[in-house]
C-alpha cells in the first residue's frame, strides 16, 4: 500500500489512528498488526520473507550477545556470520540471482533457467535494517533486544517498511519501550505527513508527467527535450523520495518515533561529496559505517574501500548493469573530488561549485534512467548534440510545464520552510490552513488519477 | 494552535472517508469513462497471491468517491496550472489542440518491414487471378503546419517505403495520400478521435477505383446526413470542458439503390450520441455482406477500424464483401479468399498499424 493512495488516506490511516490512540496500553501490538495487514496488502505471500527476516535477526541478536556475554568469541561470530548470511543470502535470492544467472549465462555462454521471483517490496530496506542492528548488536554499541513484540515493531513498521529511511535500532530503542506522543509531536508529525504527500503527489507525479512526455521510448529526442526531460526526472526522483521519507517521518513522529533526517537539500549541494552527505542520508550512512569504516576507511587502501562502497551502492538500487555503472561513476568521480579536485573546487565561486554538481548529478541520473545501454547511448548521443536543438514537443513541454518548474527549483531550497518559519511566527492559523489545503488537493490530485476510460475505441 | 492542527487533519480524514464509503456513487463515472464500476475484487488465491487484489481494490475505492467526476475536473484545474497553454501541446503520443486531438506517429522500421512481409506473403500464397491490394492512410497530423509536424515522422515517407517493398512483390499499392492532402482542409478527419471521416474514407476510395480500374460513383448521389455529439476515443483519452462543448459530427451517406444484407450502416438509438459503430456496428471478427450490384465480384477485406467507413463505399462494386478483423478473426484468411478465386483482396490500415508489433503477428497468423 502506498502511502498515496486512497486505500492508505481514506481507510488505513484513519481506523489505525482510532485503534493506536484507543489502545495506549497495546500500542505496539497494534502497530505491528497494522504494519503487518499494510505490507500484506500488498505482498501477501513475501510477508514471509519480511519476519523470517526479522526472525533470523532477533534470535541472532539474542545469541550474539548470550555468546559474547559468557565470553565464547568464537560462537557469537558463527552465530553473526550465520545472521548476516541468512539476511544477506535472502536479499540476494530474491533481488540478484536473477542477474547473476543471465550475467553467467553472458559471459560463459551457458543457457541456465534464470530464477523469475517477484522482489518483495521494501526487501531493500527491511533487510538493511535487520543487518545493522545485527551488526550493532555484535560489535556491542545496542544491547539485543529482548522483547520479540519491541523487535518486531521495530522491523515492520510500516512508516519505513517500503521505502526508508533505514532507520537505525539505536535511534528508536527508547521510543519502542517508553513513548509519548505530545500535542506538539502529533501537530509536527501531521505537518510533515502532509509536506511529503503534497511533494509526492503534486510535485513528484507532475514532474513525471513531463518526464514521460520527453523521454518516453519511441519519440524523436532533440537536445533540448532530453536536457529537459533528464531535469524533470531529476526533480520526480527527489520529491517522490524525500516526499515519502518525509511522509515516514511525518508518521513515525505521530507514533512518537524520532527518525533521523534522509534528505537535506541535496540540490544546493556544493560538491559531490557534499551531495552523498545530503541525499538518502540513512543509505550513505549504512554504507560507511559498515562497509567503508570496516574495511580500512581513509586510513588503509582508501581507493579500493572507495569503490566497493560504490559499486556495492549502485548495485543496492537495482540488479542491472546501469546501477553499477551509475555506481562507479559516483566513485569514480569521488576519487577525482578527494585527490584533485577537492583543490580546485575550493577556490572557484559558490556558483561555479553548484553549477559543477548539479551537472554531474543530473548526468548521473541519466545513467540511473536508462537499464538499455542503447538508449542511454542514444540518449547522450543527442543531448550532445546529435539531433535537432528543439522542436515543438521540448517547446511545448517547456511551457506548459513552466510554473511547475520554477516551483521544482524554488522546493528544491530551504527556502519554503524558512518563508513559512517567518510566516507561522506571525500568523499560526497559516499552518491548518496549508494543511487542509494541500490535502484537500491531494485528495482531488489521487481521484483524477483514477480517472480511466475504457479504451474499446481505440480501434 | 498545535491543537488546531491536530483537529483539522483529523476532521479532514474523516471527511474523506465518509466521502469514500457513504456517498452514492458518481454515475458520471459511466459516461465520462464509458465504462461499468470496477467491482469489488474477488478474493480468489490467485489474485490474492499475484499481487492484484491491492490495485483492483484502490480502483474500486476511487469508484466509491462521491461527487468523483468534480474531483476528476478539480484535478486536471490543478494540472493546468503547471504552466502557460500554447496554441497546442504534446501530451504523451497526443498532440493536443484546445478543439482537436491528434496522434502522434512515430516510425518504426522493424515492424514496417514486418508489415510489408506480411502482406506479401498473402500475394505469395494466393493464385494470380486474385489481387491484392494495400491501403495506407495517413492520419491528421500529416496534414498541419510543419511546426506542429515536427513532433511526428513523415507518414508519407513511411507509407512510401511499406509501398515500395510491397509493389517489389506484386502487391497493388493505393496512394489515398495524394486524395486526402489535396482535400485536407475539408472535414476529413474528426476532431475528437483517431479515425478519418467517411468523407475522408470516400477520399481513399476514389484512390482505390482508380487503382482497381473502378468506376467511382460521385459523391452527390449519396444523401448525407449528420449526427452531432460524437465524442471520439482521443477525447475520451485526453478529455477537455473546451471539447466537451465542441464535439464532433458524424457524417453518413446512403443511397436507396444500394442494399445490403446485413446493413452496412447502425445507427444510434433515440436520444442516444453517436460513435464510430455507426459504421458496419464497429469490429466484428469476420462478416460477409452480400449486396445488390450483382456483378459477380468480391472483395475481401482484411483490415483496422479505418475500414470500417471506408468498406460501405465498395458495395456498388461487389456482390460479396467479406470483412477480416485480424485482431479477432481465427480462422484461415487463405482459405476465405479461395472461395472466390477471383476476388479482390484489400488490405486497408491506418499508418500507425506498421507500428503494432502484434497487429502484423495477427495478420500473419491467421494467414
Amino acid at each position: 500500500m502506498l502511502f498515496s493512495s486512497l486505500t492508505f488516506m481514506c481507510l488505513f490511516l484513519p481506523i489505525f489512528l482510532i485503534i493506536y490512540f484507543a489502545l495506549p496500553r497495546l500500542r505496539n501490538l497494534a502497530l505491528i498488526a497494522a504494519s503487518l495487514a499494510f505490507y500484506a496488502f500488498g505482498e501477501p505471500l513475501w510477508i514471509i520473507a519480511l519476519i523470517f527476516s526479522g526472525t533470523v535477526s532477533y534470535i541472532g541478536g539474542r545469541v550474539i550477545e548470550q555468546c559474547a556475554v559468557a565470553g565464547r568469541k568464537s560462537q557469537a561470530r558463527a552465530a553473526l556470520v550465520v545472521s548476516l548470511a541468512l539476511n544477506l543470502g535472502l536479499l540476494v535470492a530474491f533481488k540478484y540471482s536473477a542477474f547473476l544467472v543471465e550475467t553467467v549465462n553472458a559471459v560463459g555462454g551457458l543457457s541456465l533457467a534464470v530464477p523469475k521471483l517477484a522482489l518483495p517490496l521494501g526487501i531493500s530496506f527491511f533487510t538493511f535494517q535487520t543487518l545493522s542492528y545485527t551488526l550493532d548488536v555484535a560489535r556491542g554499541t545496542v544491547k539485543a533486544q529482548r522483547s520479540a513484540v519491541k523487535f518486531f515493531t521495530y522491523v515492520t513498521m510500516f512508516p519505513q517498511l517500503l521505502a526508508g529511511p533505514i532507520v537505525r535500532y539505536a535511534d528508536i530503542e527508547t521510543a519502542l519501550t517508553e513513548r509519548s506522543v505530545t500535542a506538539q509531536n502529533l501537530s509536527d508529525g501531521i505537518t510533515r505527513f502532509v509536506t511529503g504527500l503534497a511533494k509526492k503527489v503534486l510535485l513528484a507525479n507532475a514532474a513525471g508527467s513531463a518526464v514521460t512526455a520527453l523521454l518516453a521510448p519511441n519519440l524523436r529526442q532533440t537536445v533540448l527535450g532530453n536536457w529537459l526531460g533528464i531535469i524533470f526526472y531529476s526533480f520526480q526522483l527527489y520529491f517522490d523520495f524525500s516526499g515519502y521519507s518525509d511522509m515516514a517521518l511525518g508518521l513515525a513522529k505521530m507514533l512518537g518515533f524520532d527518525f533521523k533526517e534522509n534528505f537535506n537539500y541535496p540540490y544546493i549541494a556544493q560538491s559531490i561529496t557534499d551531495f552523498w552527505r545530503r541525499w538518502h542520508i540513512s543509505l550513505s550512512s549504512f554504507f560507511r559505517d559498515y562497509v567503508y569504516i570496516p574495511l580500512g576507511g581513509n586510513r588503509r587502501h582508501q581507493l579500493v574501500n572507495l569503490l566497493v562502497v560504490w559499486l556495492l551502492t549502485g548495485l543496492w538500487h537495482g540488479a542491472s548493469w546501469n546501477f553499477i555503472l551509475w555506481g562507479a561513476y559516483y566513485g569514480a568521480v569521488l576519487i577525482l573530488e578527494k585527490f584533485v579536485l577537492k583543490r580546485v573546487l575550493d577556490r572557484v565561486p559558490r556558483a561555479v561549485r553548484h553549477v559543477y554538481s548539479l551537472a554531474v548529478i543530473i548526468i548521473g541520473w541519466a545513467i540511473f534512467y536508462f537499464t538499455d545501454f542503447a538508449q542511454l547511448a542514444a540518449f547522450f548521443k543527442v543531448a550532445f548534440g546529435g539531433a535537432p536543438l528543439s522542436d515543438f514537443r521540448a517547446i511545448s513541454t517547456l511551457t506548459a510545464n513552466l510554473f511547475l518548474l520554477i516551483a521544482l527549483i524554488v522546493a528544491a531550497t530551504p527556502l519554503p520552510k524558512l518563508a513559512a518559519q517567518k510566516l507561522r511566527s506571525h500568523a499560526a492559523i497559516l499552518e491548518p490552513l496549508r494543511n487542509t489545503a494541500l490535502l484537500l488537493v491531494c485528495f482531488a490530485m489521487l481521484v483524477g488519477q483514477s480517472y480511466s476510460p475504457f479504451l474499446y475505441f481505440r480501434f | 494552535m498545535k491543537r488546531t492542527n491536530i483537529a483539522v487533519f483529523l476532521i479532514i480524514l474523516a471527511a474523506f472517508a465518509v466521502v469514500v464509503t457513504c456517498f452514492p456513487r458518481d454515475p458520471r463515472t459511466l459516461t465520462d469513462e464509458n465504462r461499468s464500476y470496477n467491482r469489488f475484487p474477488e478474493l480468489t488465491r490467485d489474485g490474492i497471491l499475484g499481487g492484484t487484489f491491492n490495485t483492483a481494490f484502490e480502483a474500486w475505492l476511487s469508484d466509491r468517491v462521491g461527487y468523483r467526476a468534480d474531483f476528476v475536473a478539480a484535478s486536471r484545474s490543478v494540472t493546468a496550472l503547471a504552466g502557460i497553454a500554447r496554441d497546442a501541446q504534446v501530451r504523451g503520443n497526443l498532440l493536443v489542440f484546445p478543439d482537436r486531438l491528434m496522434e502522434i506517429f512515430i516510425r518504426n522500421r522493424a515492424t514496417e518491414a514486418a508489415y510489408a512481409a506480411a502482406l506479401t506473403a498473402y500475394r505469395d500464397a494466393l493464385p494470380e487471378s486474385v489481387r491484392v491490394f494495400s491501403i495506407l492512410a495517413p492520419t491528421q497530423i500529416e496534414f498541419q503546419p510543419a511546426t506542429y509536424r515536427s513532433v511526428a515522422d513523415s507518414e508519407r515517407d513511411a507509407i512510401a517505403d511499406v509501398y515500395e517493398q510491397l509493389h517489389q512483390y506484386g502487391v497493388v499499392t493505393v496512394d489515398a495520400y495524394a486524395e486526402l492532402k489535396a482535400r485536407a482542409d475539408e472535414y476529413i478527419y474528426f476532431r475528437t478521435d483517431h479515425h478519418w471521416t467517411a468523407r475522408g474514407a470516400y477520399c481513399a476510395y476514389l484512390a482505390f477505383a482508380e487503382a482497381a480500374g473502378l468506376n467511382p460513383v460521385p459523391l452527390e448521389a449519396y444523401a448525407e446526413t449528420a449526427l452531432s455529439g460524437f465524442h471520439g476515443y482521443l477525447y475520451r483519452l485526453s478529455p477537455s470542458p473546451k471539447l466537451a462543448d465542441a464535439p464532433d459530427t458524424l457524417y453518413y451517406y446512403a443511397n436507396p439503390e444500394i442494399e445490403t444484407s446485413p446493413p452496412l450502416l447502425y445507427l444510434p438509438p433515440e436520444g442516444e450520441k453517436p460513435t464510430y459503430q455507426v459504421f458496419l456496428g464497429g469490429d466484428r471478427d469476420s462478416m460477409a455482406i452480400t449486396t445488390n450490384a450483382n456483378n459477380g465480384k468480391t472483395a475481401v477485406v482484411i483490415k483496422d477500424s479505418y475500414a470500417n467507413s471506408f468498406i460501405p463505399w465498395l458495395a456498388p462494386h461487389y456482390d460479396t464483401i467479406v470483412v477480416l478483423d485480424p485482431r479477432s478473426f481465427t480462422g484461415s484468411a487463405i482459405d476465405e479468399i479461395l472461395k472466390y478465386p477471383d476476388a479482390d483482396v484489400i488490405f486497408i490500415n491506418y499508418v500507425l498499424s506498421t507500428t503494432f508489433g502484434d497487429f502484423i503477428d495477427r495478420i500473419d497468423k491467421i494467414r
